[in-house]
């Protein structure tokens, strides 16, 4: 999961995400995971193993916290790969 | 009785004179059977003969007889094997004309001479009398009333010569027509019927009509438990021979054979019944139906019978069973009455009812009272007075609702599946079955529209698969797949063998330890795909060998939609017979609407479309249009764009712009390529003008390039899909068709003068009888008709 190339952010008590000139802001329960990806981390397992064990461990909890943020944020994100989804 | 004289029998009789052939009359009592022979044969001093404990009343020496005219009665009666020899031989003697009378069939024991002797028949049609000789008939016996009594009269009568004897009566005593006079004349019509039928029948006929009566519908599995053995086979047989086609059938319904009594014979026999059984015996009758109907999981008809046996606790059980299935097999619309039938404390002491009045009223679109029973399913949650045990099944039911409730849309679903999964991980709940679908072929556009996650499907898909499989249970298999597959298809950026590929393990998945419904998705997805790409024929397939499995796995719930797909994918053949059965049989919206019944009436506005039926095809797309506002139902609105404009576009209403216009945003947002496209040549011409007035449409945007070749696409392969089919097809001759071709490609008088080298008095004679021929007033609705009748393609 990667943000799109035309994203900034600026960054202080709140990060507020800017796209065209608009700005988002992320709430912050929503903070952790922009700043995950924000560090680089895109890998789509990396970010459900991170965020499962911030759920106690629930994997299944924490691919519908992940999922939830990519509808919110659908606008700021980049297309996922297929092959993320299906074996090639 | 006063005789009726019925012209049809008449001539028919005077045929059979001339002709010297044998007659055999066969109609069930009260026709005037033997009243018209009678009449008829007055004085020709015939030979009668009647049949009494299955033998003929005489048996006269036929060489000897002086009668040249022998009329048998009551034919249905016999079984003597030497009566029946008589019969036999007198209807080879020359000379002698044989005149037969029965309640029965055309006998069995006179079938081999059937052809020799070319029989002339008299059924019940021809004693049928119409509005004519019902009006003649009064004048004959000197009633005079209006027309508008005659018709009713006619009417209320059916055409039944005993029945219109008894309305002339009363008619005649100065009684004005009414509801009492209806009422009084059936009465005595089934009086006579007693008389002359029922009491003449046998005991195990008798019992067997009175037992299966009251059903709609009856199989011979149902007469058995009822009747304790009798067969409709064996009382099917005995039916032919005394009184004809008592019972219909057998018809197909669900994969099972059925059977059914008309109408007003039913009536009878329900008042019958009434008179002659206790009530007992009739609640166990009722009661037993009831049993039999809830095995085989026919709800409504189950509920019916326990109402009728007065059973409100079995009621209550039933409906709350019915809960526990979702509303794809679930049976809330059809049974909608006995929700509403229940007191609202009642409903309030159990949350399986509440849910199901919740669910219920979201299916027949009333959002509000859905959200109010949800709401008392969340009070009695919290209520402490309420036990453990029912708070318990109140919070699943509040869970499954929240989810599943149409109304509610997909908007925060996602936080409402993980609070429920924190549920289900602390074992607080378990969800009842849950399908995705609504027994449509597709998840983005099933039970709930998905299409906002079409956005970001594969980024969603890689986070929520597992989740949603584990949810879902059984319903899961093969769903990511498939959404993919569908998300991909739609929006045009999964290659046709992707689709195809995906929709194929989508399938597999859902068929082997998965349930149909997702199966029938994948078969959607490819019916779809198949159609873009020109295949019709694989569509065809595709489609027809997925009936087959459905009805092989009795999936009923599924058998509307395909039947819908059916009739759609016959449009894009340009064939029209399927329509009118299909329009038939669809109920009006206005009277009885279930959303589940959403694809259904998208196929009845195509059908609409075909038949030129514009102002009900706008009202039905006007009328969905809000159930989509109303409930978030994306997809559809989209779809429904398109059609309108097409309505408007045929109706010459310029508001078509503002439709196709709207389409085109909506479709953008998605990206969704192929919804426009499959509407192929109905939607292209308006393309095509929407770029005259705006050359920049088809320049630099990408998406409407890309429906533009994929509309086109369509409309090449299926030039006939939605073309209105006239009745007398528009004949132009090959110089009109040039002409025509040229006028729609836009040339010149002067142009087509010189290219067909003609004068230009000849090209105006030319134009005028196109016009005519097309029905249309002026060159500009000359082209408009020959796009949209399939003569011309722009593009």
């Amino acid at each position: 999961m990667k943000w799109k190339q035309n994203v900034s952010f600026e960054e202080g008590d709140k990060l507020i995400a800017v796209i065209n000139n608009n700005k988002i802001p992320i709430p912050e329960s929503d903070r952790y995971i922009a700043e995950l990806m924000l560090a680089g981390i895109s890998e789509d397992d990396m970010l459900l193993d991170i965020v499962s064990k911030k759920l106690e461990g629930d994997e299944l909890k924490a691919g519908l916290r992940l999922a939830q943020f990519v509808e919110d944020y659908s606008l700021l994100l980049e297309e996922g790969e297929k092959s993320s989804v299906f074996e090639t | 009785m006063s005789y009726i004289k019925v012209p049809a029998v008449q001539d028919k009789l005077k045929r059979a004179e001339a002709d010297y052939r044998a007659v055999i009359i066969m109609a069930s009592t009260g026709w005037g059977k033997s009243a018209a022979v009678k009449n008829f044969y007055k004085y020709k001093n015939p030979l009668m003969l009647t049949v009494s404990d299955g033998k003929l009343s005489s048996m006269p020496n036929i060489y000897q007889m002086r009668k040249n005219i022998i009329i048998v009665d009551d034919l249905q009666e016999l079984d003597d094997k030497e009566s029946i020899g008589y019969i036999r031989d007198i209807l080879r003697f020359d000379g002698v004309q044989v005149v037969l009378i029965t309640r029965g069939m055309f006998p069995k024991y006179l079938f081999d001479m059937e052809m020799d002797l070319d029989f002339v028949r008299i059924t019940e049609k021809d004693f049928y009398l119409d509005r004519a000789e019902v009006s003649e008939y009064l004048e004959s016996v000197e009633v005079r009333v209006k027309d508008d009594v005659v018709d009713k009269v006619w009417r209320e009568s059916l055409g039944y010569p005993r029945a219109l004897f008894y309305y002339a009566d009363r008619l005649e005593l100065g009684e004005n027509f009414s509801e009492d006079m209806n009422r009084y004349v059936w009465h005595e019509v089934f009086r006579y019927w007693d008389e002359a039928f029922l009491d003449k029948v046998s005991e195990e006929f008798r019992e067997f009509v009175l037992t299966i009566c009251p059903y709609k519908y009856f199989s011979d599995e149902l007469v058995k438990v009822l009747s304790g053995g009798v067969t409709i086979t064996r009382m099917a047989e005995y039916c032919r021979n005394i009184t004809g086609r008592f019972f219909h059938g057998p018809e197909m319904i669900n994969g099972e054979e059925y059977y059914y009594i008309g109408d007003k014979f039913k009536e009878y026999l329900l008042w019958k019944r009434n008179l002659s059984w206790s009530d007992e015996k009739n609640k166990e009758n009722f009661l037993t139906a009831a049993a039999w109907y809830e095995e085989k999981g026919d709800t409504p008809n189950a509920l019916y019978c326990y109402k009728q046996a007065d059973c409100e606790d079995k009621i209550k059980e039933l409906l709350i069973k019915n809960v526990t299935t979702h509303p794809g097999i679930g049976h809330y619309f059809d049974t909608k009455e006995y929700y509403l039938a229940l007191p609202e404390d009642e409903i309030k002491k159990r949350p399986l009812l509440i849910a199901g009045m919740s669910m219920m009223c979201d299916l027949i679109m009333e959002p509000e009272q859905s959200e109010y029973w949800r709401q008392e399913l969340i009070k009695y949650e919290k209520d402490e007075n309420n036990s453990k045990e029912l708070r318990k099944e109140a919070r699943i039911r509040t869970a499954y609702l929240n989810i599943a409730l149409p109304h509610k849309g997909t908007k925060g679903i996602l936080t409402i599946m993980k609070n429920v999964f924190t549920l289900i991980r602390n074992g607080d709940i378990s969800l009842p079955e849950m399908c995705a679908t609504g027994n449509a072929a597709s998840i983005m556009n099933g039970g709930l529209d998905f299409s906002e996650w079409s956005k970001s499907d594969n980024q969603i898909a890689k986070f929520m698969g597992r989740p949603l499989e584990v949810m879902l249970g059984k319903f899961g298999n093969g769903l990511v797949t498939l959404a993919l597959a569908e998300s991909g298809f739609e929006k045009g950026t999964m290659s046709p063998y992707e689709v195809t590929t995906r929709c194929g393990n989508g399938y597999e998945d859902a068929l082997h330890g998965g349930k149909i419904e997702m199966g029938f998705v994948a078969v959607g997805i490819m019916v779809r795909q198949h159609i873009i790409e020109g295949q019709y024929p694989s569509a065809k397939r595709v489609l027809a060998s997925f009936k087959e499995k459905a009805y092989a796995e009795n999936a009923t719930q599924l058998y509307q939609n395909i039947a819908a797909m059916e009739v759609w994918l016959s449009l894009y053949g340009g064939k029209t017979d399927m329509i009118d059965e299909y329009l038939s049989k669809l109920p009006s919206e206005r009277v009885d609407f279930c959303i589940t019944d959403r694809y259904r009436y998208m196929v009845k506005i195509r059908c609409l479309i075909v038949e030129e039926r514009f102002y009900e095809a706008l009202e039905l797309a006007n009328f969905l249009g809000v159930y989509y506002e109303k409930y978030e139902r994306y997809f559809l609105r989209i779809e429904n764009e398109f059609l309108k404009a097409v309505i408007l576009y045929r109706m010459d209403d310029e508001h078509w712009k503002d439709h196709i216009t709207n389409g085109l945003e909506y479709a953008r947002e998605y990206h969704f390529v192929n919804i426009p496209a499959m509407e192929g040549g109905a939607v292209l011409p308006l393309f095509k003008e929407l770029e005259k007035e705006d050359s920049s449409l088809n320049t630099g945007d990408e998406f409407y390039k890309t429906v533009i070749s994929v509309t086109q696409k369509v409309a090449s392969a299926y030039p006939d899909y939605l073309k209105y089919i006239s009745k007398e097809r528009v004949e132009l001759t090959s110089r009109e068709m040039e002409i025509l071709s040229m006028l729609c490609e836009g040339k010149s008088t002067d142009d087509i003068c010189e290219e067909c080298g003609i004068s230009y008095s000849g090209l105006k004679k030319h134009n005028r009888n196109i016009y005519k021929k097309l029905g249309a007033a002026n060159r500009a609705e000359a082209e408009r008709k020959a796009q949209w009748l399939g003569l011309f393609h722009r593009g």
